[in-house]
């Protein structure tokens, strides 16, 4: 398995209203009213997808574990241990940014979608609009 | 309610188009009080004031022992009230047949031997009293303490006539392994019944058992954990080399949360030392390997995941295709999705074996042909159950 690589660094990319590089389809997702750490699922289409708010940003993640299919936006929104260098070295970073599902608690990182300990196991994310008081998917 | 046995209603899931039979769910009491009041007042007041043996080493699972989305809307332990069994999982997932297994597999570690065989006896009287007649579904256990073998044989006597009682149910964990001598009338009591003896992992390390590896104690739960199969590897080799699997033919064993590919390199091991040792258990008078092939079984629950699914299923069929069953484990946080684990199309004849005919075949006998609602199986369906009754 690959070393678990996780960004400490928030993407330069933000989750508020941008002009988007290719035009694509939004489909509403309900009022932009969520508290912080609030979690609101939505279908879009025959799609469950979980939209999170995180220190006023909105983040969506399919609702869907890609190892035994578990309803992963159930799960504790979390943070994780830091990748370390030195046996029984803990830092705590990522605060509520690691979802980790319900069943087999696999930990996914909020933003990119990816296993934090297998980041080629990727689950689908999607931008996050916000407008006029409403939020929108950009799928 | 009732103790008799009648088909349960499965909607069959048309991911899979038969239904299924999960060997364990861990059902629970709903508080203490449930199983004291089956108890002598000498236990009573032991077991209500909070005791439940001796502690294991405490290592941290990162986030409790129930899946966190059990469903436990009426404000009771996860697995406590059959109707949300049912909803979220024999409905949801086409369970036609469900072991109920309880929570107590420690009881072969306590020190108070009194204690263990009292609290054996009041579950056992919940279990197969109260809560397994509460679903059609469910088929009890017959908990035994192996400190008191001649408790144990008591209990299977007073429980075996049980309509939906499936087997016997212990702990890998103890003072002695599994192919103990001191143990052999429980397994042919329970072998005169034509009840298996099913074992369940992870009591290692508690009360009398000594360290839960053989050489020490692990910082975690992961090494504690996939260390199980160390516990599981010996004592599978004990009841073989003890003799227990050719003194009784019908004794059939089955393992819970232990593990299975580890079984091909102990075949390998055995096999080829026995031809050496052989004369230090002339009992055995053929491979060591064909008596597991034959009166040993596994649980797929936790799942084995290799990058490649074909590879656990090689192994799966040198091991012996009638030999594996499915488990889910169900309220615990390592559940197993039936749908999910051994994914794809291949090896399809091997997974209706493991979801749902091996289990058929080993207990079977009892039960009542399925009420099938998917017209399109019953056919295949009523064939494969009387085949495998």
């Amino acid at each position: 398995m690959n070393q678990p690589e996780i960004s400490a660094v928030p993407a330069s990319a933000s989750t508020s209203v941008s002009a988007s590089p290719t035009p694509a389809f939004r489909h509403a997702a309900g009022p932009a009213d969520m508290k912080e750490g609030e979690r609101r699922i939505v279908m879009a289409g025959n799609i469950s997808i979980g939209i999170f708010r995180v220190r006023d940003r909105y983040y969506a993640i399919r609702n869907h574990c890609p190892h035994e299919g578990a309803e992963l936006c159930r799960g504790r929104l979390t943070g994780t241990m830091l990748p370390a260098t030195q046996p029984r070295q803990y830092e705590w970073g990522r605060d509520n940014m690691i979802l980790r599902c319900p069943w087999h608690q696999w930990e996914f990182d909020l933003e990119t979608g990816r296993h934090v300990a297998n980041p080629r196991l990727r689950v689908r994310t999607w931008r996050v609009v916000e407008e006029n008081c409403q939020l929108f998917l950009e799928i | 309610m009732s103790i008799a046995l009648e088909a349960p209603t499965v909607k069959v899931h048309p991911k899979l188009g038969y239904s299924i039979f999960d060997i364990e769910i861990h059902c629970q009491f709903n508080g203490r009080m449930e199983l004291a009041r089956y108890m002598e007042p000498r236990y009573r007041e032991q077991y209500l004031s909070g005791f439940q043996g001796d502690p294991k080493p405490n290592l941290d699972q990162r986030g409790g022992n129930n899946r966190a989305d059990a469903d436990v809307s009426d404000g009771c332990p996860a697995g406590s009230n059959p109707r949300l069994i049912r909803g979220q999982l024999l409905d949801e997932y086409g369970i036609e047949w469900a072991i109920c297994t309880g929570t107590i597999y420690q009881l072969t570690t306590m020190a108070d031997t009194g204690f263990a065989t009292a609290l054996a006896s009041a579950h056992n009287e919940w279990l197969n009293h109260e809560f397994v007649p509460s679903d059609p579904a469910f088929l009890g256990v017959i908990c035994v303490a192996l400190q008191d073998p001649d408790h144990a044989v008591r209990e299977i006597e007073k429980w075996a006539g049980h309509p939906r009682v499936a087997q016997v149910f212990v702990s890998t964990g103890g003072r002695m392994l599994l192919g103990h001598p001191s143990y052999h009338r429980v397994y042919e009591a329970a072998a005169a019944y034509g009840l298996p003896v099913a074992a369940h992992t992870t009591a290692e390390g508690r009360g009398i058992t000594g360290p839960p590896s053989s050489t020490g104690y692990p910082s975690t739960y992961l090494e504690f954990h996939s260390g199980l199969a160390a516990s599981a590897v010996t004592n599978c080799a004990s009841l073989v080399c003890e003799g227990v699997f050719a003194k009784i033919p019908n004794f059939k064993f089955v393992l819970l949360e232990g593990g299975i590919s580890w079984a091909l390199p102990l075949m390998w091991a055995l096999d080829a030392k026995w031809k050496r040792l052989r004369a230090l258990m002339p009992q055995l008078r053929e491979l060591p390997s064909h008596y597991l092939r034959r009166q040993m079984f596994y649980t797929t629950q936790p799942i084995e995941e290799p990058d490649s699914t074909r590879d656990l299923l090689a192994t799966y069929e040198q091991i012996g295709e009638s030999q594996i069953m499915f488990s889910s484990d169900y309220p615990h946080w390592d559940f197993d999705n039936p749908l999910s684990i051994l994914p794809g199309n291949t090896a399809a004849a091997l997974k209706r074996r493991i979801l749902r005919d091996n289990a058929l075949a080993l207990y079977g006998r009892r039960l009542p042909a399925a009420a099938v609602s998917d017209s399109d199986s019953s056919l295949e369906l009523a064939a494969s159950t009387s085949a495998s009754l």
